[in-house]
């Protein structure tokens, strides 16, 4: 436990496993009921439902490839929201949950500065988020196998990529509140808020052309499910991380830690 | 290091929380290798003044220099000292020992034989998990990770709190070790027999400002010594109806065959004073710093 990062890798090392865990059975269990859906009829009736419906439960005509059902069934929804509650807490907790704690003023009175205390506290969530996100891609792997059906793995480390981002986002969005608040409660309840109504907005943008402004700042419209990499939208999910990372960074050593007493 | 430089400097330092002015201009100037006692009421600043030091606080006027380095530079200013408070948070989830290897690694990892000196001497199972040892235990590893790097300050928030009296005892003993070798001490207590034992100077800090700041010998020989005097009752009578004539002298109580008084001023005028009084005994003793500390409170004076 040479830094503050392999410190705390250290202690969620069961939370690593348990997430890991869950997330490549999800995955697994996902990827195992393909055939059924390939060869059934759910597709069509789901083809029938109205069209903000099917936004929101992904686009049925593509379930009949494995590739369309790897990123509508797993990439679209059940791994980008695992990922983002898991970002959300990783990013609340270790910075305004550990401030909250009186941990952060423990830190601090070593020879951490502010930056760096923060700044390994982002690369150890980063690290656990992507082992996470290796879960989803060992799972969808593991599936395949057992349905033997194959996927490309490049295409498959894309998509992972893609939601690992958006998430990645997620987490951040939550850090910069938490920053400039130093409110555990604020960063991880206005976060959530803001993934659940961008969420809603952009699934139904294509029905609701009023959304179509509001869902510019909805973070899921610069993200697709999709097996290859659109670099405008990197950019811009890129870029809020970037943004959230530095403003944090500076209003926390502007501020005073908030204490237990 | 040059010895004029200060162990720890403030200088005008204000903070307020909102409307709340917490601090409002603490100038303290804390000399290498003397224990320095912060003393007051709940609310009075202290805390604030140590986590001002600590840069927890951001100074909204003043500054603070740790051996003539800016608090604000952490990684320089931070490793010449340790720190242990009262409410220290330590991580629930490691044993004493991961812990201290931690701190160890952020001191350049050459302490973790100290540590288990430490340890042996606080007689604390590093084995076990922090979350589940008691609150002297806690204590004891937070105390250990403030000494372990051979810091040369101490800044130390309450730190006996939780502790029984044989490890105050062990306590008070480091920290004698510790000056011996050189090392500065700041301290906040409430426990003024500690402060007493332990302290060279102390300060007083009243509503966010220093209202005294004397050696403890000086705060003793300035402060009222309590003096019995035993004799007759028409004496005591008499004495305590013309007590006023010597300035300095005020009752306090009375008992069959006793009167207690405070007395600050110059002992040679008070045997005087009592020299053609007919009286069977006197008693005097010297005050306690506990007593000088409420009376300070009380009167709300400066020493």
């Amino acid at each position: 436990m040479r830094t503050l990062a392999t410190k705390i890798l250290f202690q969620k090392k069961m939370l690593i496993f348990w997430w890991f865990i869950g997330v490549m059975s999800l995955t697994i269990i996902t990827m195992y009921f393909f055939p059924a859906f390939k060869n059934g009829s759910l597709s069509s009736s789901l083809g029938s439902l109205p069209t903000s419906l099917q936004k929101i439960l992904g686009d049925s005509a593509s379930w009949n490839t494995v590739g369309g059902y790897i990123t509508q069934q797993i990439f679209a929804l059940r791994v980008p929201i695992g990922l983002s509650v898991l970002s959300v807490y990783l990013f609340s907790s270790l910075f305004t949950g550990d401030e909250k704690k009186g941990l952060l003023e423990t830190q601090l009175s070593f020879t951490n500065g502010r930056t760096r205390v923060l700044i390994n506290k982002i690369i150890a969530s980063i690290i656990i988020l992507i082992l996470v996100a290796l879960a989803a891609y060992a799972g969808v792997l593991t599936g395949l196998k057992l349905i033997n059906y194959h996927y490309d793995y490049i295409s498959l480390a894309k998509v992972t990529l893609n939601a690992s981002v958006l998430c990645l986002d997620f987490g951040l969005i939550a850090f910069l509140i938490g920053c400039i608040s130093g409110n555990n409660g604020l960063a991880i309840g206005m976060s959530s808020a803001y993934i659940f109504t961008s969420y809603l907005v952009s699934s139904m943008v294509s029905t609701v052309s009023y959304l179509r402004i509001p869902d510019k700042f909805s973070l899921f419209h610069y993200y697709q499910a999709q097996a290859s990499f659109n670099t405008f939208n990197l950019i811009v999910i890129g870029s809020i991380g970037i943004f959230c990372i530095v403003v944090g960074i500076l209003f926390f050593n502007l501020r005073d830690l908030k204490t237990t007493s | 290091m040059s010895k004029d430089v200060s162990a720890i400097k403030i200088t005008d330092v204000y903070k307020s929380f909102g409307k709340n002015n917490v601090l409002k201009g603490i100038d303290l100037d804390i000399r290498q290798g003397e224990i320095f006692g912060f003393l007051g009421p709940n609310g009075a600043g202290k805390t604030t003044t140590i986590r001002v030091i600590l840069d927890i606080f951001r100074a909204d006027k003043g500054f603070v220099e740790i051996f003539g380095i800016s608090n604000q530079k952490i990684k320089k200013s931070h490793s010449m000292f340790g720190y242990l408070s009262s409410d220290m948070v330590l991580d629930k989830d490691l044993t004493g020992k991961q812990y201290l290897e931690y701190v160890n690694s952020r001191y350049g990892g050459k302490y973790m034989a100290n540590a288990e000196v430490l340890a042996n001497i606080l007689k604390v199972n590093l084995g076990r998990k922090i979350g589940k040892l008691s609150t002297g235990n806690r204590q004891k590893i937070g105390l250990i990770s403030a000494l372990m790097h051979n810091p040369k300050l101490l800044i130390l928030d309450e730190p006996t709190q939780g502790f029984d009296p044989l490890i105050q005892q062990t306590f008070v003993k480091l920290i004698q070790q510790f000056r011996r070798k050189g090392g500065t001490v700041f301290m906040s207590s409430h426990i003024l027999a500690e402060v007493q034992e332990l302290c060279d100077r102390v300060g007083f800090i009243k509503d966010g400002s220093i209202v005294g700041l004397k050696s403890v010998s000086e705060l003793r020989s300035s402060a009222r010594k309590k003096i019995t005097i035993a004799a007759e009752s028409n004496v005591l009578e008499k004495i305590k109806f013309q007590h006023k004539s010597l300035p300095g002298l005020h009752f306090i109580s009375e008992s069959q065959d006793s009167m207690t008084f405070g007395y600050s001023g110059d002992i040679n005028k008070l045997l005087e004073y009592l020299s053609n009084k007919k009286i069977k005994d006197l008693n005097i003793l010297e005050p306690e710093l506990d007593e000088i500390f409420l009376d300070l409170y009380k009167d709300g004076g400066q020493i």
